[in-house]
C-alpha cells in the first residue's frame, strides 16, 4: 500500500497542476465559488470552451487511446487529474455523459469510420451526446422499454417515447435502446442505435424538476428514420450494448457535484465565530463526524476500485457502492448544512443563506440523485445478486414473450 | 499510488486463513467457552512458532519484522475465525506500548518472548466505567510501588505481567507489574465473550517499573491500537456476513431460497457496504500510521475504528436475524461473532467515544474548550 505518487505519477500530477494553473482559476480566488449544480446557458457555453481547452491539452479523455485524443493513461491518471481539478473553478455537469458513457459505448461497438466522425467532435466539445434509455413504463425495469424500431428498407423507423433524458435539449446525438422484437422475452428483443437529435420526427420537451432544474427531458419519436448503419451491435443484442453503457455510468456518476463534508467543517467554524461554540448543539459535531467516516470510506473505496482497474479488468459492480453512498451522503450533508443554521436554514436566498444557499439547493436536487442511474434499492439488489451471489427474485416476466407481459395498463 | 495491501501481506493472510480453518479455530473457541478455559493455548503456540505474533516487532528487537500491513492481515484473520487467542491484548496493545514507551532494556527483556508467544502481556488501563484518556485514574505509584484496582483486564488470569496505567504524581504513566508478585490479587469476571478472559486485578504496594509514556504519546498509543484492532473487527464482520449469505442461499421458505427475497438482499447489501467502507477506512489508517502523525493520525484511526465498529455491529446482528430461530441457539456459531464484535467494539473505548474523538480531530474548535 502506498498512497504517495510514484515518480511517474508525481510528474503527471505536476503536469495537471501546471495545465490547470494556466487555464483555470483556483477556487479560493473565485468570488462566489458555489456554482449551481445545474447549468444555465452561460455555464453550457463555459463548459463547451473548457472541454475544448482540455481536449487541446489532452486532459479531456486521459484513459482513451492516443489516436482518439487521449493519453492511453490508466484509471489512476484519471483519478489524479480529478483530484487536482477539484481545487479549481471549472464547469461540470455537461460533458460527463458524452465522455463517460456514450462515446465509450460507441468505441466498443462502432467501426473505425464512425469513430473518426464522432470521437474528435465529442472530445473537443463541439458535440454533446445524450442517452435515451428510460421510458415512462421502463425506468428501473429498463428491459421493459416499449419504444419500437421497425425495419424500413435499409433502415429503421422509431416510434415511442423516452423520459428522464439528461441534456436531450442541448444534445446533438443520442444513444437509444429500442424494442425490435416483442415476440421474444424482453431482454432478447432489444436493439441499440445512435441517432441525430435533429432528425425529423423528434420532439423534445424539458421537465421542470423540484430543484428548479430542467435538464431532464421527455423525447418523443414519431416515425424517426435511422439508417441501419447506425445500429450498435447485432439486432436483438441491445441489452448487452446497454449494459456496456451502464457499467461506465457507475464510474461516471459516482462523483456527485455538491457540498462535501469539508463544507460542513467550514460552516461549523464559521458558525463558531458567529455564534460561539456553546450555541451549537453538541450532536452536530458527532453527525459531522459520522458523515466524515462515510465520506472517507467512499473516497478510499473509489481509490481501491481504481487500483484494481489499473491492474486488470473493467469496472465491477463493486463501484456501485460509491454511487449509493454518495447520493445518500449528499442528502444528509445538505440536510445538516441547512440545519446547522437553525431557523435561517429555511432560507435559500443566496444573499443571506450560509454558503450562498448551496446546502438548500443540494437539499432539493439530492432526492433526484438517489433515483438517477439506478435507485438505491435497485443498486442494493445489484450488489446482493452480482457481488454477494444471492439468487435473483423470481420474475413473472421471465421467459415470456414481451407482448404477453403484464403492465400497469394490461393487468 | 496503490491502495491494496502488499503481496507479502496477502500471502500471509491466505496462509493464516488456511491454518485457522484447518485448526478449526472457532470450534476450539467453543471449547474454551464450554470448559471455562482462558484461551486456545495450542493455537497460540502454533502462531508463535510461525512468527505471526512478532509481525509488528522489528527483527532487531526479536520479532519477525513482517511489518504493519501483515500484522493487520493477521488480526483480520483472527477476527474472521473468531479465534480465542490474546492477539489484540498481547501482540497488539502490549507490543505497541513497549515499542512506544519501553526502555531499551524493557524491550530486550519482553519483546522476544512476546514474539515467540511464550510470554503473554496485558494492558491494564480501565478502572470500571470509562473510556481511554478521559478516565479518572485512581491507581497510583508511590516510590516505585503500585496500589489500585483495575478492571476489566483482558487475559490477566494467565498473563505474566501487566502494563498498568497509573498516576505518578501529577502525571499518568504506564508501569510494568509482575502479576505473580506479592500484593497482586486476581479474580475472574463473567465476560460477555466467554472465550475472552476478563479479570479484576487489585494491586497493593506492588513493586513496578515505569515506562516512558506522556499524555500526548498516550493518545498515539490508542490511535495505533485502534488501527490494528479495526482489522480484527473487520474480520469479524466479514465472517458474519459470509455466514449470513451462505444461509440465505441454502435456506428455503415459500418454495424459494430466502436470499431471493429483496427484504434480505437490501439488508445484506447494506452490511456489505458498511464492511467495504470500514475496509477502506482501515486501509487509509494503516497508511497514515506509517506516514503521518498527530491530528491526522487521530482522525484516520478514529474513522477506522468507528467504521469498523459499525460494520462489526451490523454484520454480527443481521447474521443472527437472517438465521432466524437457529441464530439464537447456543449450537449456532452466530453468537460467538456477536459477542466478539461487541467485545472488540468496547475494548478500546466505545464507538461513541471514538466518534467524539474524531469530531475533536476534524473540528478545530473543541466543544469542551
Amino acid at each position: 500500500m502506498d498512497f504517495e505518487d510514484t515518480p511517474e505519477e508525481r510528474a503527471f500530477r505536476k503536469e495537471c497542476r501546471t495545465f490547470l494553473d494556466v487555464h483555470a482559476t483556483r477556487l479560493e480566488d473565485v468570488q462566489v465559488r458555489y456554482t449551481r449544480a445545474y447549468p444555465t446557458d452561460e455555464m453550457i457555453a463555459r463548459a463547451r470552451s473548457w472541454q475544448a481547452v482540455k481536449a487541446e491539452h489532452r486532459f479531456a479523455a486521459i484513459t482513451w487511446p492516443e489516436k482518439w485524443g487521449g493519453r492511453g493513461g490508466k484509471p489512476i491518471h484519471q483519478l489524479i487529474y480529478r483530484q487536482e481539478e477539484r481545487d479549481y473553478d471549472v464547469p461540470r455537469g455537461v460533458y460527463e455523459l458524452t465522455m463517460g458513457m456514450c462515446l465509450p459505448t460507441l468505441m466498443a461497438y462502432a467501426d473505425e469510420a464512425t469513430l473518426q466522425r464522432y470521437l474528435p467532435a465529442g472530445i473537443s466539445g463541439q458535440e454533446i451526446w445524450c442517452q435515451l434509455f428510460s421510458e415512462p413504463g421502463g425506468g428501473t425495469d429498463l428491459a421493459g422499454l416499449r419504444t419500437k424500431a421497425t425495419r424500413q428498407r435499409d433502415g429503421w423507423l422509431i416510434k415511442g417515447q423516452k423520459i428522464w433524458t439528461s441534456r436531450a435539449n442541448i444534445a446533438d446525438f443520442g444513444l437509444i435502446l429500442t424494442r425490435t422484437d416483442p415476440k421474444v422475452p424482453k431482454h432478447r428483443g432489444l436493439t441499440a442505435f445512435y441517432l441525430d437529435m435533429r432528425s425529423p420526427g423528434i420532439t423534445i420537451r424539458t421537465i421542470q424538476q423540484i430543484s428548479g432544474d430542467h435538464s431532464f427531458c421527455e423525447v418523443f419519436f414519431d416515425d424517426v428514420y435511422v439508417p441501419d448503419t447506425q445500429r450498435l451491435g447485432e439486432v436483438g443484442e441491445g441489452w448487452r450494448v446497454g449494459m456496456t453503457t451502464l457499467m461506465h455510468e457507475r464510474l461516471a456518476l459516482s462523483d456527485i457535484v455538491g457540498p462535501h463534508v469539508e463544507d460542513l467543517l467550514d460552516t461549523y467554524e464559521e458558525l463558531v465565530e458567529m455564534l460561539g461554540a456553546d450555541q451549537i448543539p453538541g450532536s452536530v459535531r458527532n453527525t459531522i463526524a459520522e458523515l466524515y467516516v462515510r465520506a472517507q470510506g467512499v473516497k478510499f473505496t473509489e481509490y481501491r476500485v481504481m487500483t484494481s482497474l489499473s491492474r486488470n479488468a473493467t469496472p465491477g459492480p463493486e463501484a456501485t457502492i460509491c454511487k449509493i453512498v454518495n447520493a445518500i451522503k449528499l442528502q444528509e450533508i445538505a440536510t445538516l448544512g441547512a440545519e446547522m443554521a437553525g431557523m435561517a436554514g429555511m432560507i435559500s436566498d443566496p444573499d443571506f443563506a450560509l454558503k450562498s444557499g448551496w446546502f438548500q439547493e443540494a437539499f432539493m436536487y439530492a432526492p433526484g440523485k438517489r433515483v438517477a442511474g439506478g435507485t438505491d434499492e435497485i443498486l442494493r439488489n445489484v450488489i446482493a445478486e452480482r457481488v454477494l451471489g444471492l439468487p435473483p427474485e423470481p420474475r413473472l416476466d421471465k421467459g415470456i414473450p414481451f407482448d404477453e407481459v403484464r403492465t400497469s395498463t394490461s393487468r | 499510488m496503490n491502495f491494496e495491501f502488499s503481496d507479502e501481506a496477502i500471502a500471509v493472510r491466505d496462509m493464516v486463513r488456511k491454518m485457522l480453518t484447518e485448526e478449526d479455530a472457532i470450534g476450539r473457541t467453543r471449547d474454551v467457552a464450554l470448559t471455562n478455559g482462558t484461551h486456545d493455548r495450542k493455537l497460540w503456540e502454533l502462531m508463535g512458532e510461525l512468527g505471526l505474533l512478532g509481525a509488528a516487532i522489528p527483527e532487531s528487537l526479536g520479532g519477525s519484522g513482517m511489518g504493519a500491513e501483515t500484522c493487520c492481515m493477521i488480526a483480520q484473520e483472527i477476527g474472521r475465525a473468531c479465534a480465542s487467542v490474546p492477539y489484540q491484548t498481547s501482540a497488539i496493545m502490549a507490543v505497541q506500548a513497549l515499542l512506544l514507551f519501553g526502555t531499551e532494556e524493557q524491550k530486550a527483556k519482553f519483546l522476544p518472548g512476546l514474539s515467540s508467544g511464550e510470554l503473554v502481556l496485558t494492558v491494564a488501563h480501565a478502572e470500571g466505567a470509562g473510556n481511554p484518556d478521559r478516565m479518572n485514574i485512581a491507581a497510583q505509584v508511590v516510590d516505585g510501588r503500585l496500589t489500585g484496582t483495575k478492571w476489566p483486564v483482558a487475559e490477566a488470569e494467565y498473563a505474566k505481567s501487566a502494563i498498568v496505567l497509573a498516576r505518578d504524581g501529577d502525571d499518568v504513566n504506564f508501569f510494568l507489574a509482575d502479576l505473580s508478585a506479592p500484593g497482586v490479587e486476581r479474580s475472574r469476571l463473567k465476560s460477555l465473550d466467554p472465550a475472552k478472559n476478563m479479570m479484576r486485578v487489585s494491586f497493593t504496594d506492588v513493586r513496578v517499573q515505569p515506562l516512558q509514556a506522556d499524555p500526548e504519546s498516550l493518545a498515539k498509543f490508542y490511535d495505533i491500537a485502534a488501527i490494528f484492532t479495526a482489522f480484527e473487527q473487520i474480520g469479524c464482520a466479514e465472517a458474519s456476513l459470509s455466514m449470513a449469505i451462505d444461509y440465505a442461499k441454502n435456506r428455503y421458505a415459500f418454495g424459494r431460497a430466502i436470499g431471493s427475497f429483496q427484504a434480505l438482499k437490501q439488508k445484506l447489501a447494506d452490511c456489505y457496504i458498511a464492511l467495504e467502507l470500514a475496509r477502506s477506512n482501515a486501509y487509509s489508517a494503516t497508511w497514515t500510521l506509517e506516514n503521518r502523525d498527530g491530528r491526522e493520525l487521530t482522525a484516520a484511526a478514529a474513522a477506522a475504528r468507528v467504521s469498523a465498529s459499525h460494520a462489526a455491529d451490523i454484520c454480527s446482528k443481521e447474521n443472527i436475524q437472517v438465521h432466524g430461530g437457529i441464530g439464537v441457539t447456543w449450537e449456532s456459531q452466530c453468537h460467538f461473532y456477536l459477542r466478539r464484535a461487541q467485545m472488540l467494539n468496547l475494548a478500546l473505548g466505545a464507538p461513541t467515544f471514538w466518534l467524539d474523538r474524531l469530531s475533536g480531530a476534524i473540528l478545530h474548535t473543541d466543544h469542551r474548550g
